[in-house]
């Protein structure tokens, strides 16, 4: 029967054989000057080409590269309104911000109408109150749940998607800074723990549109 | 900030449209895409190679994920490029003819490791540059080549005891 251990010194060198295998060709190589000198010049050339450097060709093809590059996102940039996915996905943008922006712009002059001069009015009662701030507690759980879901999918966003995304969750969170700041001073208000219940949900509702758009595009 | 941490910021911004910081992306690795497609192809159509992967990349950065380095993705993706581009390629004769001559032709010659690679059979060739040069995987390119494992180490095997004679014709000539 022919000798396998010839064929497979490669695999000797590369550690690719099983411990079993590889105990079997050492004993061989021990015994076979024949392999113990292939094996070196195997050697050899595997360090031969691991020292061997790359190099930057000429002329340089960025130009050419740029150009191309430059004109791959323009057919995206000037897309039409509702055709194809990445339309779809600048609609979806355009809705989670538009949605947050409605909000915020109902949300402001709501407030704005508290802070004016006002009829003293009964205190809420407790329960409402604590409802409200349960309501809060679980919108902001999950939001950041999602949020910790989404962190690894984001990437598959499209820019211009997740940018629209990032500005629509910074509003909201400067938003729930206020509202908080707000409740401290003022715990027993139904309206303002209202709003920052709301602005929980607004944020839970618009990473929950971006997981499904970071889902379509995987 | 170390060159993996830079990589993923300009990988990032890559992503949201920085042309400027594709370019930083690309100068950092022209040379290594421009090796393995010089090597993955001889000489015919590397331009045009290096150009697609680049393209692509940039298409392609909103599914990098950070999992493994810019670098790694980069190669991965440039193989999965030059072979197909090599498919296309392979209609046109002078691919082989050019291949086959080159030892032949020219017994004189200083044989470099570039010219002895570019002797050696095709499948052998591109095993051996993906293995030895590039740091690949058996199962990776038995995966972007479309062969198995098993056939994948034989091809390394053939390879390297290919160039072991032009490596004692080059060391010889050297002395």
């Amino acid at each position: 029967m022919r000798d396998p251990w010839p064929d497979r010194l490669s695999d000797y060198l590369d550690g690719e054989l099983s411990p079993h295998e590889e105990s079997r060709c050492r004993r061989h190589l021990d015994s076979c000057p024949d392999c113990r000198r292939d094996l070196s010049e195997l050697q050899r050339v595997k360090r031969w080409a691991a020292r061997h450097k790359p190099r930057t060709p000429a002329p340089d093809p960025w130009p050419e590269i740029r150009r191309r590059i430059i004109e791959a996102r323009r057919p995206f940039e000037a897309a039409p309104p509702v055709v194809g996915r990445a339309s779809r996905r600048l609609h979806h943008a355009s809705w989670l911000g538009a949605a947050a922006g409605i909000f915020l712009i109902v949300a402001v002059a709501l407030l704005w109408r508290w802070q004016q001069p006002k009829v003293p009015v009964a205190p809420p009662p407790q329960a409402r109150s604590a409802a409200l701030a349960e309501e809060a507690r679980m919108w902001g759980q999950a939001a950041a749940e999602l949020e910790r879901e989404l962190e690894s999918r984001k990437r598959l966003l499209d820019p211009a998607t997740r940018a629209d995304l990032e500005k629509s969750l910074t509003v909201l969170d400067d938003f729930a800074s206020e509202l908080r700041r707000r409740i401290e001073e003022d715990p027993d208000n139904k309206l303002l723990r209202e709003f920052l219940a709301r602005s929980l949900h607004m944020r839970l509702i618009a990473l929950r549109q971006a997981g499904r758009l970071s889902m379509n595009t995987s | 900030m170390s060159r993996e941490a830079s990589e993923q910021l300009d990988a990032d911004r890559a992503a949201q449209g920085d042309v400027e910081a594709f370019e930083r992306l690309y100068r950092r690795h022209l040379a290594s895409v421009h090796r393995l497609a010089s090597w993955m192809l001889g000489q015919e159509g590397v331009e045009d190679a290096i150009q697609e992967v680049f393209v692509r990349a940039w298409t392609k950065l909103d599914l990098f994920q950070g999992r493994s380095s810019f670098g790694t993705w980069l190669r991965r993706l440039a193989v999965n490029v030059i072979v197909r581009h090599r498919g296309r390629l392979a209609d046109r004769p002078s691919l082989d003819a050019r291949k086959e001559s080159t030892w032949h032709s020219f017994p004189g010659l200083r044989m470099d490791l570039e010219a002895a690679v570019a002797t050696l059979p095709e499948g052998a060739r591109l095993v051996f540059v993906l293995h030895d040069v590039e740091g690949f995987k058996h199962c990776e390119i038995a995966a972007a080549l479309g062969i198995s494992a098993s056939g994948s180490r034989a091809q390394l095997h053939r390879a390297r005891t290919l160039l072991r004679r032009f490596l004692d014709g080059m060391e010889g000539r050297e002395q």
